[in-house]
């Protein structure tokens, strides 16, 4: 991205941009040198925890392998049980749901708050220091304090539901299989929705005041300064976080593994931890490698659709020419 | 199209501060009037309450006959060129010109139409498609004039809409701005710091001081009757010479520093309420542009200094002396004689400048009379800071 954007400079500006035109080529080639040693780190950990396991999930998805014994190659023997899996297709439809329902869950509300404490209001902070405590906490501890207050007999919510009057609460949460989804998606966005805040309070404090001035002279209601000027503007803060929030619930584990496991029945099966009862439990490492590189492919595709579609590629200034 | 009318109104903030005293001031159809003083003297506060802004804390804006105190921004028809344009960065300069007219729900011919021949009018046909990050400071500034021209409005209101533009350009832009205000024939508040630009292109000026209306006149008359010493010093570049001075008790001699000046029955009929200063400290304000080198009769106002400093400018030559005198300082006013500039060395310590004609050589050091026809002197209160007439 960064080469692409490089070339397309004129020649004049590439030039007076390089602090290197004027230097003889003995001196660039040893700049080169040390600018190679200072990547190293990087480019060390990058191969070895990200590009590495890419790779050897792609390799090991053409084998048959328990874990400890050695490894068989099968060909596409694992890819074809995957695409005639019902469970897999199962666990796939669950993915993108949890990952859509969770995108329009989050979004809007994310926004909202997040405009809300860019805003002047009083204790501000007190309700922004709040919102945030779901981000200090770890998703196991979240697990296990909502498993136990919305156990179905003992839980937080019955007891509100039996002694507050308030007999809807009275519900088998995560074990109905019409509710325990629904349940899990409701649990991520209390979850993720602080950090969300952030990024569009972030957002929104950064966009002019005096846009919204010229805009209700100009005659925009609340609403259509909202469309016209605070979507535009945000733009950027909008793909970071649908990226963000997208990519992360399709590999979402923890919270569903601690809090059903995947039931009742396949209701919350979702593709990675299809995958990891593929690897962990059934010891079929290989048909796990499989789902693991699906998901992989998806975050990317989704990421990229994300980039296309929205011109993030372009990195172009969304405030330049205000003034 | 309306006029702008405010009565009595105030803007005092939560910390206490008043931005605005009881400003009185109508803008007639048509006109062109300036708001000018220095910066926090309440100029933009005024204009922002009347685009609704900004909330009034007591008294009455009017756009044509309508009180529009609580109405919102949106509903008081009147278009604002901000300082910094606060042109919409995601839209082209046609989305930029026309986002008043879609939301005011104007048929799309409509729009592209009058979108069109506003481009035609501010030069920016060929940029319409740009978006304001690919334009220069100058062609901002003119789709910061189409948003407000565009929408045929009531009343326009400039915040120092030229101040970011370099010096050149400002000039260039002074005269187009008048020449759509004319041809349009809307109301008009300007607000600038510049005294220039106010005295260019106001039909009458505000000059404001901390909140308070200094004088409201046409420019020519804030230049030749300003009221007191604040109008007198801001108005005019280089600004008035200033110098404290007392009157004998009889009346007839001017003590101004080290020398004394004859008082004639002449500028005692200029000024007749003079009398009552004898014996007492006035101010004594001459333009530099008033002085001129020799000329010592009796029937001029006469001082003897010695030059400082001479910044030759081609077209004049301003000669920086020094009187003997001490000179007043006015809060808010920017002094231009360049009165550290002790360390020269002759030690002149100058305390006025002089605008002379370029062909009159002169050098540092030089002992000269500097005089000025009677009427062009002035005196003034110095506690009151008021004219004395």
């Amino acid at each position: 991205m960064l080469g692409k954007s490089e070339y397309s400079l004129p020649p004049s500006i590439k030039k007076r941009n390089s602090r290197r035109g004027d230097l003889p080529k003995k001196v660039v080639g040893s700049y080169w040198k040390a600018d190679l040693v200072g990547l190293m780190p990087t480019m060390a950990l990058y191969v070895f925890l990200v590009l590495l396991p890419i790779v050897i999930a792609g390799l090991l998805s053409l084998y048959s392998w328990n874990g400890v014994g050695s490894l068989r190659f099968s060909g596409f023997a694992n890819w074809d049980a995957f695409f005639h899996d019902p469970i897999a297709a199962h666990s796939l439809e669950v993915t993108i749901v949890l990952a859509l329902v969770s995108w329009a869950i989050q979004t809007p509300i994310s926004m909202a708050l997040g405009f809300f404490i860019a805003g002047k209001q009083r204790y501000r902070t007190v309700y922004a220091a709040l919102y945030l405590l779901p981000l200090l906490l770890s998703t196991v501890g979240i697990g296990l304090v909502w498993q136990a207050l919305l156990d179905p007999n003992f839980g937080g919510l019955a007891w509100l539901a039996q002694n507050a009057g308030l007999s809807f609460l009275q519900q088998n949460w995560l074990g109905s299989n019409s509710l325990a989804l629904w349940t899990i998606i409701v649990l991520i966005a209390w979850q993720f929705i602080p950090f969300h805040t952030l990024l569009y309070q972030m957002g929104r404090r950064q966009v002019p005041n005096v846009l919204y001035e010229a805009a209700s002279i100009d005659g925009a209601t609340k609403w259509k300064q909202f469309v016209h000027i605070t979507l535009p503007q945000l733009r950027y803060t909008i793909v970071v976080s649908s990226t963000l929030m997208l990519v992360g619930s399709l590999t979402y584990f923890d919270m569903i593994y601690v809090l059903t496991d995947g039931g009742p029945g396949d209701t919350t099966r979702v593709l990675s931890l299809d995958m990891y009862q593929a690897a962990f439990v059934a010891n079929t490492f290989g048909y796990a490698s499989v789902l693991a590189v699906v998901l992989g492919v998806i975050g990317v595709v989704v990421a990229l659709l994300l980039v296309r579609f929205t011109g993030f590629s372009s990195l172009s200034s969304q405030r330049e020419g205000i003034a | 199209m309306a006029s702008i009318t405010l009565e009595k109104v105030n803007k005092i903030y939560a910390s206490g501060f008043e931005a605005v005293h009881e400003f009185d001031l109508h803008v007639a159809d048509g006109e062109f009037v300036v708001l000018v003083g220095p910066s926090g003297c309440g100029k933009t506060t005024i204009l922002r309450m009347i685009a609704g802004l900004e909330e009034v804390s007591g008294g009455s804006i009017y756009i044509g006959d309508r009180i529009v105190n609580g109405i919102a921004p949106k509903d008081r028809d009147v278009a604002m060129v901000f300082q910094n344009y606060a042109l919409y960065p995601h839209m082209t300069v046609a989305g930029n010109i026309a986002f008043a007219l879609k939301l005011r729900k104007v048929s799309k011919s409509e729009i592209s139409e009058k979108v069109r021949k506003v481009g035609e009018i501010l030069g920016l046909s060929q940029y319409l498609n740009q978006r304001p990050r690919q334009l220069s400071g100058g062609q901002r500034q003119r789709v910061a004039m189409g948003r407000a021209i565009v929408r045929e409005p009531a009343v326009f209101l400039m915040d120092e809409p030229l101040s970011n533009l370099d010096a050149s350009l400002r000039a260039q832009m002074r005269v187009e701005v008048l020449r759509i205000q004319r041809h349009l024939q809307v109301g008009t508040l300007y607000v600038t710091h510049d005294q220039v630009e106010a005295m260019t292109m106001g039909d009458r000026v505000v000059v404001l001081k901390d909140g308070h209306v200094q004088q409201c006149d046409t420019p020519k008359n804030l230049y030749s009757h300003p009221t007191n010493l604040f109008v007198a010093a801001f108005v005019g570049s280089p600004a008035m010479n200033l110098f404290k001075a007392g009157i004998s008790s009889n009346g007839d001699v001017l003590d101004m520093g080290s020398q004394s000046i004859r008082l004639t029955e002449e500028l005692y009929i200029m000024h007749p309420t003079l009398r009552q200063y004898a014996s007492k400290s006035v101010v004594v304000g001459v333009r530099p542009e008033h002085l001129l080198i020799g000329e010592d009769r009796a029937d001029r106002f006469t001082i003897s200094s010695v030059i400082g400093l001479v910044e030759v400018l081609g077209s004049d030559t301003l000669v920086h002396f020094s009187a003997g005198a001490e000179r007043m300082y006015i809060e808010g006013v920017a002094n231009e004689a360049a009165t550290d500039l002790a360390d020269n060395e002759f030690n002149v310590k100058n305390e006025g400048i002089a605008r002379l004609d370029p062909k009159v050589s002169v050098r540092i050091g030089e002992k000269v009379t500097l005089s000025a026809e009677l009427d062009s002197i002035y005196f003034f209160d110095p506690i009151t800071g008021n004219v004395i007439n």
